[in-house]
C-alpha cells in the first residue's frame, strides 16, 4: 500500500490535461488528490461541476479544517488559498494573492511540502505565469517528487518552464506519460 | 532573509508571546500564522527567530507591528454579494422591526466587512437605529480602519462586486476621491463604536447583540478555538440572533452547536434558537 499524496498547479491552458487526468481514473484510485488551479475570484460556483462530470472519483471544494479522505479530489475554492496541514486536514486562508493569484499554487505546495514531506507528488501544468515553480522547489528540498507537463506539450509555456528551472525535477511528462505515471502509483 | 520555520521554531515564537504579554496564539490555524511570522522576519531583516523572539519581547511597540502584520487584512467589501443579498433581503426587514439593534464584527481586521455594512445599513435607512461594534487587538489596524482609505486599484474589485449586489445608488456616493485613493465619507461611522481588544478578553463580558458578523474569520483558528469562540458568540447573542461565518466555514449542528439553526444554508447565516 502507497501512501503518497498528490498536488496538481495548473493556469492557462491547464482544463484540457486535468480533465484527462481526472477521467483516466478508476473509481477505486485511492490516492488523494490536490488540485489548485488558477480561477475567476468571484465565481462560486460552476467549476467543481466541470470537472465531476469528467472524473469518477468525488470531486469538491473542501470547507476549511476538513478531513482529507482516501479517494477524494480536492480542488481549492475561488478565493481562498487551500492549505494542507499536519494532522491529515484541509485549511483555507484568505492571505493576500501570491502572483497576483487566490488560490496560489505556491501556497499549497509549500504547505503540502510542509506537511507530507517525501509523501508528496507535485505537478505543475500549463500556465502563464510563475506560480508553483518556487513550490515545486520547495517540494522538491522536502523529499517529494516533482513532475513537470512538458513544455512542448502545454498552450502556455511560461509556468512549466519556471518550474522546470527553479528545481531538478525529476520528470518532464506529457499528459499521457502523467496519467500512466498515476496509474502505476495507484497498482503499486 | 528568508527563514521557513520548524515546528520547534514556531512554538517557541508562540510561548515567547504568551510568556511577555499573555496573548495566547496556541490554538490558531499553524500554516497561516506560521507564513505571517515567517513574512514579517523576512521583511523586518531579521537574521534568525532567535533575534525575531527578542524584539518582541524587549519591544511593546514591536508587538504591535506584528499584530498588525498577522491579522490578514486581505478581503474586499461586498466579497459574496450573494450574502450582502441575503442580509438585505431576509434581516433588514427584521431589524426595521426592532427598537434597537447591535451587530458585532469581533477581531474585526478588515474594513472591508465593516464598509459593505454600513452601505447596506445606509441603503435600508438604518444607520441611527443599529449600534455597530468593532473590536481589533491591534490600535494600529483600527485606525486604519477607521481612516477610511482604500486604493483605487481595490476600489475597482469593490465597485465590480458592489454592481453584482445591485445596489441602490451610484457606488461614488460613499466616497470621496482622491489622487490614488478613496476615503469613505464620514457620516457611515456616526454609530460605530471601536475597542482595541482581544476577542477572548474579559472586557466584552457584558455584550449583548443581535448579529455576529465572523466571516473568513475561524479559518485563522484551530478547530478547539473555533468551538470556543463560537460557544462564545452563542452567549452574546440574543435570542434569534444571527450568526454569519464564511460560506467555507462550518460549524458542527450535530455534535457542538444545537442551540443554532440554519436560516440560509449556502450563505452561512445561522440563527440563535434559545
Amino acid at each position: 500500500m502507497n501512501n503518497k499524496y498528490i498536488i496538481i498547479g495548473g493556469s492557462a491552458g491547464s482544463f484540457q490535461a486535468v480533465t484527462s487526468i481526472l477521467s483516466s481514473l478508476p473509481k477505486t484510485y485511492k490516492n488523494p488528490i490536490f488540485l489548485c488551479l488558477h480561477r475567476l475570484k468571484h465565481v462560486r460556483s460552476g467549476f467543481v461541476e466541470a470537472l465531476s462530470i469528467k472524473s469518477k472519483l468525488p470531486v469538491v471544494e473542501p470547507r476549511d479544517k476538513e478531513h482529507i479522505k482516501q479517494g477524494y479530489i480536492y480542488l481549492a475554492p475561488a478565493n481562498y488559498h487551500m492549505y494542507i496541514e499536519l494532522g491529515n486536514y484541509v485549511s483555507l486562508s484568505i492571505e493576500e494573492s501570491v502572483n497576483h493569484s487566490r488560490p496560489s499554487i505556491d501556497l499549497s505546495f509549500f504547505s503540502a511540502a510542509y506537511s507530507l514531506k517525501s509523501k508528496l507528488i507535485g505537478i505543475v501544468l500549463s500556465g502563464a505565469n510563475k506560480d508553483g515553480a518556487e513550490g515545486l522547489r520547495r517540494i522538491k528540498d522536502a523529499g517529494g517528487t516533482a513532475i513537470v507537463q512538458d513544455p512542448e506539450e502545454c498552450q502556455v509555456k511560461t509556468m512549466t518552464t519556471a518550474a522546470i528551472k527553479s528545481t531538478k525535477v525529476d520528470h518532464i511528462f506529457n499528459t499521457k506519460q502523467i496519467i500512466e505515471y498515476l496509474l502505476k502509483l495507484h497498482n503499486y | 532573509m528568508e527563514i521557513t520555520l520548524g515546528m520547534v521554531e514556531y512554538k517557541d515564537i508562540i510561548d515567547a508571546i504568551n510568556k511577555a504579554y499573555n496573548i495566547d496564539f496556541s490554538n490558531y490555524a499553524l500554516t497561516s500564522l506560521k507564513r505571517r511570522f515567517e513574512i514579517v522576519i523576512k521583511k523586518y531583516s531579521f537574521s534568525d527567530y532567535e533575534e525575531f523572539i527578542k524584539k518582541i519581547v524587549t519591544d511593546k511597540k514591536f508587538l504591535e507591528i506584528l499584530l498588525y502584520e498577522i491579522s490578514i487584512p486581505y478581503t474586499e467589501m461586498f466579497r459574496d454579494p450573494e450574502l450582502w443579498l441575503v442580509i438585505k433581503k431576509s434581516i433588514i426587514p427584521i431589524i426595521r422591526k426592532k427598537e434597537k439593534y447591535r451587530i458585532w464584527l469581533p477581531e474585526c481586521t478588515t474594513g472591508d466587512e465593516l464598509y459593505t455594512l454600513l452601505i447596506v445599513l445606509k441603503e435600508s435607512d438604518l444607520l441611527n437605529k443599529v449600534e455597530v461594534i468593532v473590536n481589533n487587538l491591534s490600535i494600529k489596524n483600527i485606525n486604519r480602519i477607521k481612516q477610511a482609505y482604500i486604493n483605487l486599484k481595490k476600489m475597482e474589485i469593490n465597485a465590480a462586486n458592489y454592481q453584482r449586489f445591485d445596489g441602490n445608488y451610484r457606488f461614488s456616493e460613499y466616497y470621496y476621491l482622491f489622487d490614488k485613493q478613496v476615503q469613505l465619507k464620514e457620516y457611515l461611522f456616526d454609530n460605530v463604536i471601536f475597542k482595541q481588544n482581544h476577542i477572548i478578553d474579559d472586557e466584552l463580558n457584558d455584550l449583548s447583540v443581535d448579529i455576529v458578523l465572523f466571516r473568513n474569520r475561524l479559518l485563522s483558528l484551530n478547530p478547539q478555538l473555533q468551538k470556543y469562540v463560537v460557544d462564545m458568540f452563542h452567549r452574546k447573542l440574543k435570542s434569534g440572533g444571527f450568526l454569519i461565518i464564511g460560506v467555507k466555514e462550518h460549524i458542527d449542528l450535530n455534535t457542538h452547536y444545537k442551540k443554532f439553526t440554519v436560516f440560509n444554508k449556502s450563505e452561512k447565516v445561522y440563527k440563535k434558537t434559545y
